[in-house]
């Protein structure tokens, strides 16, 4: 930088503050007797776009300027203040952007908002680079604020210069329902990964849903921890982007998830199928291990047994001392009574059957099984002699009588812990 | 390129384990079972639980010592002989004092409750199995093969299971995490085993695992088959 160009720099800065601190007095002045012009100020933006008002700077100042002119204010004092301060304004950020080819060309009021932002030399190099693309930058030109939502897309080259989701980012932003440092947060991770392989089709209704009135700061929490905690789902997504209405619609209405995933005709191998598969292999596992105290090698998963000639798949079956144990695990999106929902949150073959054990009626209990993995453990469990590979035939029948007790595990509302536990008594 | 299967990624797991571990502790491989076996131990890597899109396995271990696990097979026929099972886990580790599998990436512990928890390999076709295949041999050299080592000799067996049954405090019998804290086949082999070793505290470790048993006809009607096989074999003898 040479002296001439260093002087001019520290004069604007110098000038900059002057004329920010003065404008603060002046507002202060000026919104003392019309409160409510103050207040609407506070309603009509958001409430991230206000904090930056806590400092003086050349961007608010500029845009409190055209408010309060496009509300017809009296504000002479104003006007005379911004005439004089736009005017020496348009020099100054002419000299910050000199350097950079595409910067120095915007119009004064992107600029003013842009320097507002103190960026370093890097991001404008980016921002300049992408301002090759003629719609971007002449969107830019049209509405300084989408250099916002340009900065929240950033790591993805796609977005960020896609003129009509920075649209609809910033129609998000002045919603005033999300902070920014928010969807930023969430546009850098594993929503912004989603966002960036979907086709313009999706990527307009995704950002659309985001901007739908139930989508706050804390339903962005949700979308972000389920995108993280659930590496598959995300793969669903980024597979198919026409999922997220399904996924944000589950996210929002958690009651429904049944029906929404059977609305929506997802296919079975979908995580989005799967929320559920956590509980039953971790949560209530665990539990139904404490509950009897059981050793992982006491427990068989995933068994089918032959009740009375129906089939049913129990999630697991434990066996020790001579006893024998049966656990079910279910989850629910739903706020349930497990002492009594157990039964209507059971399979069809399970309502069968279960009743018939709770009232006695039972008669042969057979286990099932041809998958060979199945029959090595069930081989195990039962400390079966055989050199070679045994059948269900192999396996014993399981007794109905004091030594078999059978629990249904139930989770919370869309929660992958315990909420209630049925014994169902075995007679 | 043709893409894996889940079957054939396991596959890979297994042959990977057996060469870069099994094979230097003398183990033979049986791929159709997924178990790594020799005359004394057997290690299953049976599939636990399978999702549509992932397979879960949790190693099992199992002990044989061949004249104890001869006397068994004679006398009950249907069971396997096996002296000893296990399932790899943070319960199992803690038995051998190593704490160190508390908080593997594998381990899911629910409200610090290490009793209970959950020790598991979640497979799908993109998970890395270095991670899984360098855990499993740490917890090999650390936990695993020192309790086969323990267990190795019939002398091993008998101070394992007995030794800590005669240490129990009386207060301890009508416990039943007590009770179940020896498998079936463990207390009937360290009944054998100190036989075959001709220990004098025979006597006093079959009535003392009588007395713990007293009210489990499951174990006691086995115990008391051993004893009278003991009895008729000592006379002979």
């Amino acid at each position: 930088m040479t002296f001439r160009k260093f002087i001019k720099h520290i004069s604007f800065v110098l000038l900059t503050f002057l004329f920010g601190a003065q404008t603060s007095y002046a507002k202060t002045e000026l919104s003392l007797p019309q409160n409510k012009i103050y207040f609407s100020i506070e309603q009509n933006q958001s409430f991230q776009r206000l904090e930056k008002e806590v400092q003086p700077n050349i961007g608010f100042l500029q845009e409190k300027f055209r408010f309060v002119m496009s509300e017809g204010v009296s504000a002479q004092n104003n006007c005379n203040f911004s005439e004089c301060f736009v005017g020496y304004l348009a020099n100054g950020v002419d000299d910050l952007f000199s350097s950079f080819t595409h910067l120095k060309n915007l119009p004064t009021d992107t600029k003013t908002f842009l320097s507002a932002k103190n960026w370093d030399n890097a991001l404008l190099t980016k921002l300049d680079g992408d301002l090759a693309t003629t719609a971007f930058k002449n969107a830019i030109d049209v509405n300084p604020q989408l250099i916002d939502a340009w900065e929240i897309a950033i790591p993805h080259s796609g977005l960020r210069t896609n003129v009509t989701a920075l649209n609809k980012i910033d129609n998000i932003l002045s919603s005033g329902r999300v902070t920014q440092s928010k969807l930023k947060n969430a546009i850098n991770g594993s929503l912004g990964d989603v966002l960036n392989v979907a086709d313009n089709t999706n990527l307009g209704k995704i950002l659309d849903r985001l901007n739908l009135s139930h989508v706050n700061d804390a339903h962005f929490d949700k979308i972000i921890q389920r995108l993280d905690d659930y590496p598959n789902l995300k793969q669903d997504l980024l597979n198919h982007s026409d999922w997220f209405e399904t996924f944000d619609d589950i996210l929002d209405n958690p009651g429904k998830y049944w029906e929404i995933v059977r609305g929506a005709e997802i296919p079975n191998n979908a995580a989005l199928n799967h929320w559920a598969q956590g509980f039953e292999d971790v949560a209530a596992y665990n539990k139904f291990k404490s509950i009897h105290n059981l050793t992982d090698n006491q427990i068989v998963k995933q068994v089918t047994l032959l009740i009375d000639g129906t089939k049913i798949r129990i999630d697991y079956l434990g066996f020790k001392n001579g006893k024998y144990y049966l656990g079910e695990a279910k989850f629910t999106t739903k706020n349930k009574n497990w002492a009594t929902d157990w039964i209507s949150a059971s399979t069809d073959n399970q309502k069968i059957v279960f009743p018939k054990l709770e009232n006695g009626n039972v008669n042969s209990i057979a286990i099932k099984a041809t998958d060979p993995d199945k029959l090595g453990e069930l081989k195990d469990l039962f400390n079966i002699n055989s050199s070679s590979p045994i059948t269900a035939a192999d396996l014993p029948a399981i007794p109905y009588n004091s030594n078999l007790k059978m629990n249904i595990l139930g989770s919370g509302s869309n929660d992958l812990t315990i909420e209630g536990i049925s014994n169902i008594t075995l007679k | 390129m043709k893409k894996e299967s889940i079957q054939e990624k396991r596959n890979r797991l297994i042959n990977n384990l057996f060469v870069n571990f099994y094979k230097k502790n003398n183990y033979n491989l049986n791929i159709e079972t997924a178990s790594f076996y020799k005359e004394t131990s057997v290690v299953s890597w049976g599939i636990r639980s399978k999702f549509e899109d992932f397979i879960n396995f949790q190693p099992i271990f199992t002990v044989y010592e061949k004249s104890i696990t001869k006397i068994l097979e004679k006398i009950f026929p249907t069971k396997s002989g096996r002296i000893s099972i296990r399932a790899q886990g943070i319960q199992f580790a803690r038995e051998l004092n190593v704490f160190d599998f508390d908080k593997r990436e594998f381990a899911v512990v629910l409200e610090n409750d290490y009793d209970f928890s959950t020790y598991k390999y979640k497979i799908f076709l993109d998970t890395d199995l270095i991670p899984i295949i360098k855990d499993h041999i740490e917890f090999m050299e650390k936990v695993t093969l020192p309790y086969f080592e323990k267990l190795s000799t019939v002398k091993g067996i008998s101070n394992y299971f007995n030794n800590r049954l005669l240490n129990l405090p009386g207060t301890d019998f009508k416990n039943e995490k007590t009770q179940d804290s020896f498998q079936k086949e463990e207390v009937l082999s360290s009944i054998i085993a100190s036989y075959l070793e001709k220990e004098e505290r025979l006597n006093k470790v079959i009535e003392t695992y009588k007395k713990l048993y007293t009210d489990n006809d499951w174990y006691l009607n086995d115990i008391n088959i051993l004893d009278n096989w003991i009895k008729e074999n000592r006379v002979k003898a």
